[in-house]
């Protein structure tokens, strides 16, 4: 993540950089999250902590 | 037969007919373009609030309500259950791994990273890059340090925003999903229902979380692909099919004049964005796999190698998804035993473990 964060600092996007700052952070954070979930430092969803089944709900 | 068997076998029939209608629906258009050439079309902002984006929203809705009403009909979300997948489902998560390093790889020595679109400069940080992307290849295809090569896949696909084509970098959120699952399930499980032992005792659900995120995230990048190559981008699938006009099969090869390239180009972003719209929403998704190996899989003897090394982790996602199911039984139903190696878990060590399940008192393939 820091790589990411001083690569993208180092050589801004040719386009606007805050938009590419702002959907870097997200991407970043999406990983982090993602990471957390499946290391069991976050839960999938506030209050879930467990049951994930990775469906929709319907006709399990 | 009666009305209503006529009326799923017409519908059934039209389906299959759109889909292979837009036949090379999955084929990435920005493969074979210049990256650098300032003359790529690029998305045309005043489609957004179009008819075109309306007929997407139309179709997906259709197909995510149909989908939602068969599987309330089947009763199962894991519908159709074959016994075919149980021996299928014996290495997936090892030829996901190798199909998603051999084209990490593929494209870390033009140099780029995932795809030819999104290539790396020619300078030391470009070359650096590419280095750290080869090694996170190799580790996903040897399994050496292989949840270290997943997070470095993950991280790879904020760091593509530096070309600044952000539609370049959202077809690659299927990337982040195949981290995620190397990193719970591990390129060394000898099936898809199986996770690391570590995050087993940290997270009983970490599997099917990131398989979730595997099928969320894949849907998502099949519709970011499908809007700005087709749907939002018009010029560049007339670009592109100006090159192959053959695959215009309905126009070219059935001599329709009404269904013209942009009528072409429209009809395969739909049935493309519609795939993961499907993707996203989690119904019958072995009945979404199945249907996109169609689209996903004809486009490529008439392209270059790249479409079909390209599409390599897509193919290992389809088929990953495709055999996998959930280790709580069936449909989910079951009961998560408490893990019970098997003799054949000493030849991974302790790295993974089978789960079984305790109401069918056998091993949980389905």
């Amino acid at each position: 993540m820091v790589i990411s964060g001083v690569v993208l600092a180092a050589a801004p996007p040719p386009g606007s950089p805050w938009v590419a700052a702002v959907l870097g952070v997200v991407l970043v954070g999406l990983v982090a999250y993602l990471l957390a979930v499946v290391a069991g430092v976050l839960p999938p969803r506030p209050g879930r902590r467990r049951g994930w089944h990775g469906g929709s709900g319907v006709a399990r | 037969m009666r009305w209503g068997g006529r009326c799923a076998v017409a519908a059934l029939g039209g389906a299959v007919g759109v889909v292979v209608a837009a036949a090379p629906a999955g084929a990435h258009v920005k493969w074979f373009v210049d990256p650098d050439d300032p003359s790529r079309p690029r998305v045309d902002w005043s489609l957004v609030f179009s008819g075109r984006t309306l007929a997407v929203i139309a179709v997906a809705g259709t197909a995510v309500a149909a989908m939602w009403i068969a599987q309330r009909v089947v009763g199962s979300r894991r519908w159709p259950h074959l016994r075919l997948f149980e021996p299928l489902a014996v290495g997936a998560p090892t030829l996901l791994a190798v199909q998603a390093g051999i084209a990490v790889v593929f494209a870390a020595a033009q140099p780029a990273i995932f795809v030819p679109n999104i290539p790396l400069p020619h300078n030391a940080v470009g070359f650096a890059i590419a280095a750290i992307a080869m090694l996170a290849g190799f580790s996903l295809i040897t399994g050496i340090g292989d949840w270290v090569g997943g997070v470095v896949l993950m991280l790879l696909v904020p760091l593509s925003l530096f070309r600044g084509r952000y539609f370049d970098t959202f077809d690659m959120l299927f990337w982040i999903g195949i981290g995620i699952t190397i990193v719970a399930i591990g390129r060394a499980a000898r099936s898809p229902g199986d996770v690391r032992a570590w995050l087993r005792r940290r997270n009983p659900s970490a599997r099917e979380f990131a398989v979730a995120a595997l099928r969320v995230l894949t849907g998502f990048a099949i519709v970011a692909a499908a809007l700005s190559e087709k749907i939002w981008n018009p010029r560049l699938g007339e670009a592109f099919l100006a090159d192959h006009t053959a695959f215009n099969i309905l126009g070219q090869g059935l001599g329709l004049d009404w269904f013209t390239g942009d009528r072409f180009v429209l009809l395969a972003g739909v049935v493309e964005a519609t795939v993961g719209v499907l993707l996203v929403a989690g119904f019958l998704p072995r009945v979404v796999i199945l249907a996109m190996w169609v689209p996903f899989n004809l486009g490529i003897p008439f392209l270059p190698p790249q479409e079909l090394i390209g599409h390599l982790p897509i193919l290992g996602i389809m088929y990953f998804l495709l055999v996998e199911a959930s280790p709580t039984g069936a449909d989910g139903r079951g009961v998560v035993a408490s893990p019970r190696p098997t003799s054949d878990d000493t030849t991974t060590g302790d790295r993974t473990q089978r789960v079984s399940s305790s109401r069918h008192g056998r091993r949980a393939w389905t």
